[in-house]
């Protein structure tokens, strides 16, 4: 019979409730972030009228209201319809641009002029012009979206495929890999997390510029349009619950799915 | 076996490798000066000088990944106009791609070929485990130390089967201990495998330790100075007199000795 | 008190008094209206000194929409604004202090269709797509609640879009859409360059009081006589828009069709040309009458349907016609 000598170990224990409180710890700021605006949106309720600030309460219980209506439902979703198709066509065409630049030495100036010529209009001012050349409807927001979005992409890339090591690729020639190959196997993975970083500059991008476009015109659903009518209708209630909407889905989107890819992605490097 | 050492172009019996008259220019600068020598299968010759006198380079030429401008070299007879898997370089940073395991690392080569992924399996699995690596298969590079990473590079160039190895200064990056170790691997690997191998290094005493042959190359613009045989039979001792006396010759050669004597070596003459 | 003292003060006090009251008698005011023709008055008020010759400094600005310029209204930083009057009723709905107190203009829009779609009247809208004005705006309001609904349709069987009535204009004559919605100057012009017909005019088939004179509360609190002498400023001026178009057209063209001459069909149309035609079609009348109150009260109804409104709002809350009622006593 073995004999006892001391209490018995609580190591195992102890960092289970560690993990909790590491998880608790990390939350905190994000938990202050928002109390504080929350704060200061309540403060300005109280110094404004309520027909220009209403109070963070009576937002909260319009938006409720407005989440079980189909008409507010389809409209967040023709919005983020736009925005997936808007965001995956600027993914997939910086990514193409970035990696041609890469490897062609004259694409890449001429990749590099056009994107410094294009970046200085801001995306929302094609609106107008969309809406002639392309009509109503989605295409004019897509097209926005799509133009914001994919410059952030482009450069991240191209500046990544520049950066590659050239011994990495010496590597693979020397193994007797072909022109596609290099691609695949030495290039592509070279510029994932410039394709991340990328992409979740683009996001915002896209996000914005779809929110904005919307509201500029030539659409009667989405987001935007809706904050836009309310702001037009004086219901101003609408018009924050809105914003509210898009604070929180932006955060959403960037935090549990793209934060997600970028740690999937880059697996290798967190291990 | 008599071999004739000249100063300048040396030309050899090369049967393996001939390299033939190579110039290369970057613009203005001249970075190799007509150089020429063979290389015997199954020879193991290594290549010595100080830096920026285009060992490095020569290596690069020789491996197909640049071209020079003008000279050639042949392998096997044919010319060497781009790199050829069978004619491999391991460099002196491992290069070993981080987003890849060990294993994936050194399946790379035979993906390119396109083996299928049980042969892949096999092969690397055996290649891992006669390196002591098939523990860390699946570890990422960074997780590895330094030798073991090297080692992998190793691994990843023999996965595909060369019977010309190009190694330029395949150590250089490594703590003193794990040099010695992976020289007396590098060693092994060359008697069991009889494999031609050009060694790039700036440590002499590398060079003598593992060497058939040294070439000494002077900087700027870079040429062959000496060849010199190492006829001490091996296994070498590094400690011996034999080598360091070899070790004076070369320093001496290149300048870098303050001389204080002569020595003879098969007749010929030299300050050390 | 010293003799020279006694005879010099009242001398003096009379002279600042005096110096007051003329310094005091150019009255500032910050006055807002939407860059449409349906405001028309006001270009004309100002470039023509009516507002300075009722005493007032005016400082004007131009808006794009109504919903835009109302928000400078309920927030201080205008006095008095020319806009759609369901403007005014929105943001009294929320609790905002706004009062209605004249008319400027009756309501004009015009559906007008391009001829090769098959559109021959308002039922023949369902499926296509229309141009409008600003979501919210009283043309829009009316569109939806009056327009639409007499011919039995809803916001969901018309494709309507929202945007510039510039836009618009280059829309249908690039047959990206099917009709519009348009107002003066747009109207007149798509009917030279372009082969449409109107089907529906909102004037005729269903008169409503459009573009009104709204003030803050504050305003009336404050300085009551800025109202009357806006108000003045403005009869003025549609008055004077009566009697002389010519001269109004040549003033207007500067502002509504700053692009010159029109290129229609082998022929150029003058801006004048233009503005004259404008001129016919819109009723500017400075008098709101009971029966503009009770279509007020109609529209209401509508906007409570639209969902706009919660609950309707009484009139009677929204209007005070007080100054309005002074100026007709002092009519010649």
């Amino acid at each position: 019979m073995a004999e006892r000598t001391g209490p018995a170990p609580t190591v195992a224990r102890r960092s289970a409730s560690s993990a909790w409180q590491v998880r608790a710890a990390r939350a905190i700021p994000y938990a202050v972030a928002f109390l504080t605006i929350l704060g200061g949106w309540q403060v300005a309720a109280l110094l404004f009228p309520a027909y220009l600030i209403p109070s963070p309460g009576r937002v909260m219980l319009r938006l409720s209201q407005e989440l079980r209506r189909e008409a507010f439902l389809v409209t967040i979703g023709r919005s983020f319809v736009r925005l997936s198709i808007g965001f995956v066509l600027a993914c997939l065409l910086g990514l193409v641009m970035g990696l041609v630049s890469g490897i062609w030495a004259f694409f890449r100036r001429y990749a590099r002029t056009l994107v410094s010529i294009l970046q200085s209009v801001p995306p929302i001012a094609w609106v107008p012009l969309f809406i002639i050349l392309f009509g109503f409807g989605d295409y004019p927001i897509i097209l926005v979206i799509i133009i914001a979005a994919f410059f952030p992409m482009t450069v991240s890339v191209m500046n990544a495929v520049e950066q590659v090591d050239v011994l990495r690729v010496d590597v693979a020639r020397l193994l007797g890999a072909n022109r596609r190959q290099l691609i695949t196997k030495v290039y592509a993975p070279e510029v994932i997390p410039a394709i991340i970083t990328g992409a979740q500059v683009g996001f915002g991008n896209a996000w914005r510029s779809l929110i904005a476009a919307e509201m500029v015109g030539g659409v009667n659903v989405g987001l935007g349009w809706f904050i836009n009518f309310a702001g037009e209708v004086a219901d101003m209630v609408a018009v924050l619950a809105g914003i509210f909407v898009i604070g929180s889905c932006s955060a959403l989107l960037d935090g549990l799915i793209l934060e997600r890819i970028k740690r999937r992605l880059l697996r290798w490097k967190y291990v | 076996m008599e071999i004739r050492v000249n100063a300048a172009s040396g030309n050899g019996l090369g049967k393996k490798i001939n390299v033939e008259d190579l110039t290369l220019d970057y613009g203005p600068l001249r970075v190799i000066d007509h150089v020429g020598f063979g290389v015997q299968e199954g020879e193991f010759l290594a290549v010595v000088g100080p830096s920026g006198c285009g060992k490095s380079t020569l290596l690069r030429i020789m491996a197909g990944l640049v071209g020079p401008t003008r000279g050639r070299v042949l392998i096997d007879g044919v010319e060497v106009l781009g790199p050829n898997p069978r004619r491999n370089l391991v460099f002196q940073d491992h290069a070993l791609y981080p987003w890849r395991t060990v294993f994936q690392n050194v399946a790379l080569g035979l993906e390119i070929q396109g083996q299928s992924p049980a042969q892949i399996r096999k092969r690397v699995g055996d290649l891992l485990a006669a390196v002591g690596l098939e523990a860390f298969a699946a570890y990422y590079p960074h997780q590895l130390s330094g030798g073991q990473r090297q080692r992998a590079a190793f691994t990843r160039v023999l996965a595909v089967d060369p019977d010309v190895l190009f190694l330029d200064e395949p150590f250089g990056a490594l703590d003193a201990i794990t040099r010695l170790i992976l020289q007396d691997e590098l060693l092994q690997l060359w008697v069991d495998s009889g494999k031609t191998v050009v060694l790039v290094t700036h440590d002499v005493e590398e060079a003598l330790l593992l060497a058939d042959r040294v070439i000494i190359m002077s900087p700027l613009p870079g040429r062959i100075r000496e060849i010199l045989p190492v006829p001490e039979k091996r296994p070498r001792d590094r400690g011996s007199a034999t080598l360091a006396s070899f070790k004076r010759i070369i320093l001496g050669i290149l300048g870098l000795e303050p001389v204080i004597g002569k020595a003879t070596l098969r007749g010929r003459d030299f300050s050390i | 008190m010293n003799a020279t003292v006694q005879r010099v003060l009242p001398l003096a006090v009379g002279i600042v008094v005096f110096a007051g009251v003329t310094t005091a008698s150019a009255e500032k005011i910050r006055i807002g209206y939407v860059h449409v023709f349906d405001d028309a008055p006001v270009v004309i008020a100002r470039d023509k000194g009516f507002f300075a010759s009722e005493g007032l400094e005016a400082e004007v600005t131009m808006f794009t929409s109504g919903p835009t310029l109302v928000k400078g209204l309920v927030t201080d930083q205008l006095d008095a604004g020319i806009l759609g009057f369901t403007n005014a009723i929105t943001w009294a709905a929320q609790g905002a202090d706004l009062k209605i107190i004249g008319k400027v203009q009756e309501g004009y829009h015009a559906l007008i269709v391009r001829n090769d779609r098959g559109i021959r009247e308002l039922r023949d809208l369902k499926g296509k797509t229309l141009a409008s004005q600003a979501a919210g705006s009283t043309a829009d309001i009316v569109l939806k609640g009056v327009v639409l609904k007499s011919a039995g349709l809803t916001d969901k069987d018309v494709q309507i879009l929202y945007t510039a009535p510039s836009t618009a204009l280059a829309s249908l004559r690039a047959g990206r859409v099917d009709a519009a919605f348009l107002f003066e100057p747009y109207d007149s012009i798509v009917r030279e360059v372009l082969p449409v017909t109107e089907i529906y005019e909102v004037g005729k088939r269903w008169p409503f009081p459009c573009m009104v004179v709204i003030v803050p509360g504050k305003l009336i609190a404050e300085r009551p006589a800025a109202a009357r002498k806006v108000l003045a400023s403005l009869k003025r001026s549609i008055e004077f828009m009566k009697a002389s178009p010519v001269e109004a057209s040549r003033l207007l063209a500067p502002a509504f069709m700053p692009e010159g001459d029109l290129l229609a069909e082998g022929r150029t149309v003058t801006p004048q040309e233009i503005m004259m035609k404008s001129l016919k079609s819109n009723i500017f009348d400075w008098r709101l009458t009971p029966a503009d109150l009770k279509r007020m009260q109609e529209l209401s109804a509508v906007m409570k349907e639209l969902e706009i409104l919660k609950q309707e709002v009484p009139i009677s809350s929204v209007v005070d016609l007080r100054w309005q009622n002074e100026l007709d006593q002092r009519r010649p």
